[in-house]
């Protein structure tokens, strides 16, 4: 290698570092002509070495730079030297007067660059500054937030109090050195704060501080923002040198750095802390990859939609986040963006893709991708979100549509969208139209008709003013109203539409639905009548209604309810508690308890209870409601009526009161109380009668047939009487009892009809006894006399025996006795006869004894016979004429006996009531004693008549015969019982005692009075009153 | 012997028989006589069951009553009963004189009904007037 070559290179390497360092100057200096200048003339230089160095490899270009001399090129060299190094000597020249700036410079943004906390850097140019000019004070005040106050910055040397004085100071157009730059954004040089007027607000806190001139610098961002304001104090007054309104402009500046660089710091936290805050908080998932495509953030979001914690993606491929199927795919797109994507900042395509779950599964994806270059590589951050409720909802509302439109076709009604002209003409209407109107969808598209001809005129304002109302209010508006039909028919429509606005609030048209609503309204109307009725019948029948929304606590009653409540109308406000003041306080507890126990148990609220009235007075009512549930249950609705049951109540309580104390005296009544119904069956008893009945319980028997309890022989006897008592007609009853443990009584029953209100007969009341023991005792009565009878009957036939033997013996008497006794006085009376020669004296003397005690034998025979015959006759009674049967039986007598002499006094007798021929008999026998007895008597008579004693009529007949000692008058009437010899008065002592046989047997009596020689009184009566013989 | 029988007497007693035939005898009144001691020989007698014997036809029967065998009554009856002796007159002769059995006496067709007096002197005066009337004054039937 020879020299030149070796001097050549070293040149052209030496020029290469000029040119590097030139471009250098050029970046680093604003003077960018001067090294533009310097740089050419370097690189040409450059250029020139090159060209000498490779001579000979390039001929042709040589060939043509041959026309250009060497020497034109260094001068054109040397002259853009020249003009760069002019270019540059103004700023050389600046250097020295600079190298303080440039320290400063240095020193703070090397502060700034260590990112010293801004105080630390201020006070460092203050104390910088202050080095570099003696006996100065610099002072830094920062602009508030607010850009109206100062505040101390950095001020190390400034008196403590001063600083604190002026801290806060608001800027203004004469605020003092400071506050007057701050608020001019100007330079502010005061060289004597005694005497500036700028200072006449603040010159009494500088002055004692011995600060006499004030210097102050505006300190102001780049981007003309006002940060704060840079000061020198100055202990004596003066002005500014040039060097140092320089310090104090360049120390401005670099504070202005400090406090730029510290507030775009803070705001780039800020917004550090936003994005992050942003990004974590996001509801979309971020991720962000590098160029390899390994995951170097995620936020909260993508943990959650992916199911995977940050911690186990980060370092990971992104590929695991995404089904297989799709990762080749993916790798491509995102090399793709990588090579085509021209920003770092704009969003890149949006697409779905899928994502895949720790879990396995998949998930629909929205993803946007954006690329930032990071020094030396690329991020590719992705904004990820699941849209799984999104497809699901879009896919829910094309299903949504499409059921809209099936619903729209198949709607009972119309839709429409029209405009909001009094004719409504139609832009819109659904096939429903032809059913309600009779017009075809054409029909109205094509405007042949309006929707507005339709409308019945009656309605047709109404129409107008409701909707144009829901127009203004911006509310939907429902109405009905009536149309005609395309046959002319009349219809009622309900309509619910509502005006369509553009985002002007301007009104575009009317949308809505329309449907036939002539049944409901026909319904309606006759529901509305039918509600007037009931709330007329319900104030009449003092009943009311409520109806409580239990959701909203809302109670509305009726006229009637308030009413019965003694409000005045329109008095009650609805509320819960407003009702619930008006219940009487001992009622308002089981009432609650009532009405929770139907809500609970989905029963019906039925429940009677006091208000009181605003007048005091108490009032019985009786609540009845229904509940109304949702689907989950819950009650929503109570609707019920409430009526006046005062009275009802009031006599419910007397009739409670009377019925207990009918019920306790039925309860103790010994006998059975009961009631029957019209087929028998017991509707009631009472526990005498169930204990007779023998049952344990009412329940054991009521409704069954009382008949059951009957002897079967008792039972249609039973029934009888029941309909007898349903007919009206009480009776009584004895039936045989078998009680249901098989006991049997005998019972007494009286029945009565009873009757319901109207009085017709329902039942049959009775009252029963048992009369077991009185039935007993009858039947043993009945027994006593059966047995009696049979007795009777038994004594009747011993005495028909007796009788009977009696008659034999009689006859056998008649017969046999009187036979032998014939024969010995027929015997003895032939030897008296016939052999009468042949007796003796004493022979015949005995055979007449025998012929007389025969006779006398005979005639007692004969006259027992006859006592006994008479004594046993029969009775046949008849009327008697005494006085005709006594002149008989004396004509009779007188035949037999002489009785011219006797006197007979007979007086004028009464009929009697007998038998004639015994009565005859009684006569013979006194008048025959009567006529013997007083036979001797020189003057007989005989005496017969009558008398009455109490009721009784009785017959006398004396004579003035013997008579007879009144002692033995009680053996006057004994058989065969005599008081005379039978020499003195022949007779058998049969007579008499006929004759009271008779009497006696007649039912009478017969009695003798008589005295010895006085004759005797015989009186007889047949037992019969004057009355009873008169018949 | 071919006279008729102008008086049946139907009585048991021996004593009187031996009365009331003397009676008879004494005022001679008949001395064709039949005395049938007992009812069913009064039957006998009076209607024999062989039809070879000749029934007597008495123009009077004198009944006692109280007969063994057959009664006076139920004799009666078979006299009344039978077309050959209805028409023969019967006199009742008895000691008794009881109503019910004077009453069926008539009833069954007696002619004549009399008590025998205790005293023997009414006694005679009653056969005696009894002999005199159905024997004497009374006519009879024709008996053939």
């Amino acid at each position: 290698m020879n020299v030149t070559l070796a001097l050549l290179l070293l040149s052209t390497a030496l020029q290469l570092v000029a040119f590097i360092a030139a471009i250098r100057l050029i970046r680093l200096q604003r003077m960018r002509s001067a090294w533009m200048l310097l740089t050419a003339t370097v690189l040409l230089m450059l250029l020139r070495r090159v060209l000498s160095l490779t001579e000979g490899v390039y001929p042709a270009l040589h060939a043509a730079m041959r026309g250009i001399p060497s020497e034109a090129v260094a001068l054109l060299i040397s002259i853009l030297l020249c003009l760069a190094m002019w270019r540059i000597r103004a700023t050389v020249g600046d250097w020295r007067r600079s190298e303080l700036k440039l320290q400063l410079q240095r020193d703070l943004l090397e502060r700034i660059a260590r990112r010293s906390p801004l105080g630390e850097t201020l006070e460092a140019l203050v104390v910088a500054a202050e080095a570099r000019t003696p006996g100065m004070i610099a002072s830094v005040l920062t602009l508030d937030d607010d850009g109206v106050h100062l505040r101390h910055g950095a001020a190390p040397r400034l008196p403590n109090a001063y600083a604190r004085a002026i801290d806060g100071v608001a800027i203004g157009p004469a605020v003092g050195s400071c506050g007057t730059a701050a608020h001019y954004r100007r330079r502010v040089i005061v060289e004597d704060i005694a005497t500036d007027p700028l200072w006449n607000d603040y010159r009494h806190l500088a002055l004692p501080h011995g600060l006499k001139a004030c210097w102050s610098e505006p300190i102001v961002a780049p981007d003309g923002q006002l940060l704060g304001t840079f000061a020198m104090y100055y202990r004596e007054p003066r002005g500014p040198l040039p060097h140092e309104l320089e310090l104090i402009e360049t120390a401005a500046k670099l504070a202005a750095i400090a406090v730029e660089r510290e507030r775009i710091e803070t705001a780039l936290r800020h917004s550090e802390q936003r994005l992050a805050g942003i990004i974590d908080s996001a509801m979309d998932g971020i991720i962000t990859i590098d160029e390899r495509q390994r995951i170097v953030l995620v936020n909260p979001a993508v943990e959650r939609t992916f199911g995977a914690k940050g911690s186990d993606l980060i370092g990971k491929p992104v590929e695991m986040l995404i089904p297989d199927r799709f990762r080749p795919n993916h790798a491509d797109h995102l090399r793709q963006f990588a090579a085509t994507g021209v920003t770092t900042r704009g969003m890149g395509d949006f697409g779905t893709i899928w994502g895949l779950r720790a879990d396995g599964t998949e998930f629909p994806v929205e993803a946007s991708i954006s690329q930032i270059k990071m020094g030396s590589g690329r991020l590719f951050t992705a904004t990820l979100r699941d849209i799984t409720e999104r497809v699901r909802s879009e896919a829910a509302l094309r299903e949504s549509q499409r059921a809209l439109n099936t619903l729209i076709a198949n709607l009972p009604g119309l839709v429409y969208r029209c405009l909001n002209t009094p004719d409504w003409p139609v832009e819109y209407i659904s096939e429903g139209t032809v059913a309600l109107t009779g017009h075809s969808v054409s029909d109205f598209m094509s405007r042949k008709i309006h929707f507005g001809d339709l409308v019945d005129p009656l309605d047709a304002q109404r129409v107008w003013d409701e909707v144009q109302a829901g127009v203004q209010r911006k509310t939907p508006f429902t109405l009905t109203y009536r149309i005609r039909t395309a046959d002319h028919q009349t219809k009622w429509v309900w309509e619910q539409g509502q005006g369509v606005f553009n985002e002007a609030g301007e009104l575009l048209a009317l949308e809505g639905f329309i449907t036939d609503v002539t049944v409901h309204r026909q319904a309606e109307l006759d529901l509305r009548a039918s509600e007037e009725r009931l709330q007329l019948a319900l104030l009449a029948g003092r009943m009311g209604t409520w109806d409580w929304d239990l959701r909203t606590g809302k109670i509305v009653w009726s006229p009637g309810h308030i009413r019965l409540f003694g409000l005045e109308p329109d008095a009650f406000d609805g509320r819960y508690e407003t009702f619930a003041q008006r219940i009487h306080p001992d009622d308002l507890q089981p009432l609650e308890v009532a009405r929770q126990r139907a809500m609970r148990e989905h029963r019906t609220y039925e429940h009677e209870y006091r208000t009181l009235w605003p007048d005091d007075s108490v009032h019985w009512v009786r609540g009845r409601g229904e509940f109304t549930y949702d689907e989950s249950g819950q009650p929503v609705r109570m609707v019920g009526v409430v009526s006046d049951i005062t009275e009802q109540e009031t006599s419910r309580r007397r009739l409670a009161e009377s019925e207990s104390r009918l019920r306790a005296i039925l309860e103790t009544e010994p006998e059975c109380v009961k009631i029957v119904g019209r087929n028998c069956e017991l509707l009631d008893m009472n526990p005498a009668g169930l204990a007779m009945i023998e049952a344990d319980a009412l329940d054991q028997v009521a409704g069954q047939d009382v008949c059951k309890l009957l002897e079967p022989t008792h039972r249609e006897a039973f029934r009888k009487l029941n309909d007898q008592v349903l007919h009206g007609k009480p009776g009584t009853l004895q039936f045989e009892l078998v009680g249901l443990r098989g006991a049997h009584r005998w019972m007494e029953t009286h029945s009565v009809p009873m009757r319901d209100a109207e009085g017709t007969i329902s039942a049959v009341l009775s009252v029963t006894r048992d009369v077991t023991a009185r039935k007993r005792a009858e039947e043993e009565l009945l027994q006593a006399h059966a047995l009696l009878e049979e007795r009777v009957k038994e004594r009747t036939a011993q005495l028909e025996q007796i009788n009977r033997e009696l008659d034999a013996f009689t006859y056998s008497v008649s017969h046999d006795l009187r036979a032998p006794v014939r024969h010995i006085g027929s015997f003895a009376k032939i030897l008296l006869d016939n052999h009468s020669p042949c007796l003796t004296g004493e022979a015949r003397h005995c055979a007449q004894t025998i012929t007389a005690a025969a006779a006398k034998l005979g005639r007692l025979i004969d006259e027992l016979l006859r006592f006994s015959r008479l004594g046993r006759a029969e009775i046949h009674r008849r009327p008697v004429d005494m006085n005709r049967a006594v002149r008989e039986v004396w004509a009779e007598l007188a035949a037999q006996r002489r009785v011219d002499h006797f006197k007979l006094v007979l007086g004028d007798l009464p009929i009697a009531q007998g038998d004639p021929n015994l009565l005859r008999h009684v006569w013979t026998n006194l008048l025959d004693n009567a006529i013997k007895y007083s036979s001797q008597q020189p003057n007989p008579e005989i005496t017969i008549g009558f008398f009455t004693e109490g009721p009784h009529v009785w017959y006398h007949i004396q004579d003035n015969g013997v008579g007879f000692d009144p002692r033995f008058a009680d053996k006057l009437f004994g058989v065969f019982q005599r008081l005379h010899r039978e020499e003195d008065f022949p007779g058998t002592g049969v007579g008499l005692a006929l004759v009271q046989r008779i009497v006696q047997r007649h039912g009478g009596a017969i009695r003798a009075h008589g005295q010895v020689e006085r004759g005797a009184r015989f009186e007889f009566t047949l037992g019969l009153t004057r009355h009873e013989q008169a018949d | 012997m071919n006279r008729p029988t102008e008086l049946l007497l139907v009585e048991d007693d021996a004593r009187d028989i031996e009365l009331t035939l003397r009676v008879f005898r004494e005022h001679k009144l008949t001395n064709h006589v039949i005395v049938a001691r007992d009812g069913e020989e009064a039957v006998r007698t009076l209607l024999p069951d062989d039809p070879a014997v000749r029934a007597s036809n008495p123009r009077v029967v004198l009944l006692d009553l109280k007969l063994p065998k057959l009664n006076g009554l139920e004799v009666l009856r078979r006299i009344r009963g039978d077309p050959r002796t209805r028409a023969i007159p019967v006199v009742i002769l008895t000691s008794s004189r009881e109503a019910p059995d004077l009453k069926e006496a008539y009833e069954i067709g007696v002619n004549s009904y009399l008590c025998k007096p205790v005293e023997f002197d009414a006694f005679v005066s009653v056969v005696k007037n009894l002999g005199l009337y159905w024997l004497l004054l009374n006519e009879a039937p024709d008996a053939s």
